[in-house]
């Protein structure tokens, strides 16, 4: 049987277990992955680059984490920390276009095509967003973990999303059948 | 217009659909990439512990030799026991405390 989180966590800080961190790491990577595509425009090497920094800086800080709280909802906490310091470097980007022109009943390809004009529909915000919008539409967290997550107002996590639905409706009218 | 807008499905559909056919993305070489790049072991051996431990036990002793001539030590310790037997005896209780609150730490860090 698989051991849960707080058993590898205590693994890693007791032994410096580096299989258990690797458990981590295997459980959470497509996830984390998949989220960080969706926040860069599905640029999945840029994703990878910072997923691996996520990882990274959870295992050096791994002692900062509270048992009381999940621990994907604290990896994504790095993750948006390294994804906003990531776009200030990387200076604006472009906004994204999108090309696909769904059918109904779509296939693998367009599902995939799916996944990406969302993420280009994304790349229409600006950093933080996006990221509400991702954490709240695609990860269905609660407004109040997302504040949370990007230590943000829960007012600006609201207005986002508010402006943000409308907005996205726009850019995703062909998906909308 | 207007009813048409109201009844096309939000980006909620969307994000319903996509939640649904989210692909999950093969490990390949990731978790392998991130296990490299962690830094190295913080932890020391535990046979390196005890070699760290001997050689400040033994340097500490010589300095103490060093400065205290060994011969007047027995008398200095018999003066200790007979004149001062409290501040002798709360010396070794922080001596205790202090090695104690230190292994603390380090275990800590």
């Amino acid at each position: 049987m698989p051991l849960d989180d707080r058993a590898l966590i205590g693994q890693v800080l007791r032994n410096d277990d580096r299989q258990a961190f690797a458990a981590l790491v295997r459980r959470y990577q497509s996830r984390l992955r998949y989220s960080l595509r969706q926040l860069t425009g599905y640029d999945a090497a840029r994703a990878d680059d910072l997923a691996q920094e996520t990882f990274i800086k959870a295992y050096r800080h791994l002692r900062q984490f509270h048992s009381d709280a999940h621990f994907f909802t604290w990896l994504y906490r790095i993750a948006w920390r390294c994804f906003a310091d990531d776009c200030r470097k990387a200076g604006p980007e472009r906004p994204g276009n999108i090309q696909a022109v769904p059918e109904p009943g779509y296939t693998t390809q367009e599902r995939d095509n799916l996944h990406m004009d969302f993420a280009k529909a994304l790349m229409n915000f600006g950093p933080e967003q996006r990221m509400v919008l991702h954490l709240h539409l695609q990860r269905e967290f609660t407004q109040r973990d997302i504040a949370r997550i990007m230590d943000c107002p829960l007012g600006t996590v609201k207005s986002h999303i508010q402006r943000g639905r409308t907005k996205l409706q726009e850019y995703l009218a062909a998906w909308q059948t | 217009m207007a009813d048409i807008k109201k009844n096309r499905p939000g980006p909620d559909t969307v994000a319903a659909r996509l939640r649904r056919t989210e692909p999950v993305i093969a490990d390949e070489a990731f978790v392998a990439a991130v296990m490299t790049r962690l830094p190295a072991s913080r932890t020391l051996p535990a046979w390196l512990k005890n070699v760290i431990l001997l050689i400040a036990t033994a340097l500490g002793s010589a300095i103490v030799a060093w400065h205290v001539p060994v011969t007047i030590l027995p008398a200095l310790l018999n003066t200790a026991v007979a004149d001062w037997p409290e501040v002798l005896g709360s010396s070794i209780v922080l001596i205790y405390a202090a090695a104690f609150a230190a292994l603390w730490t380090t275990a800590r860090r």
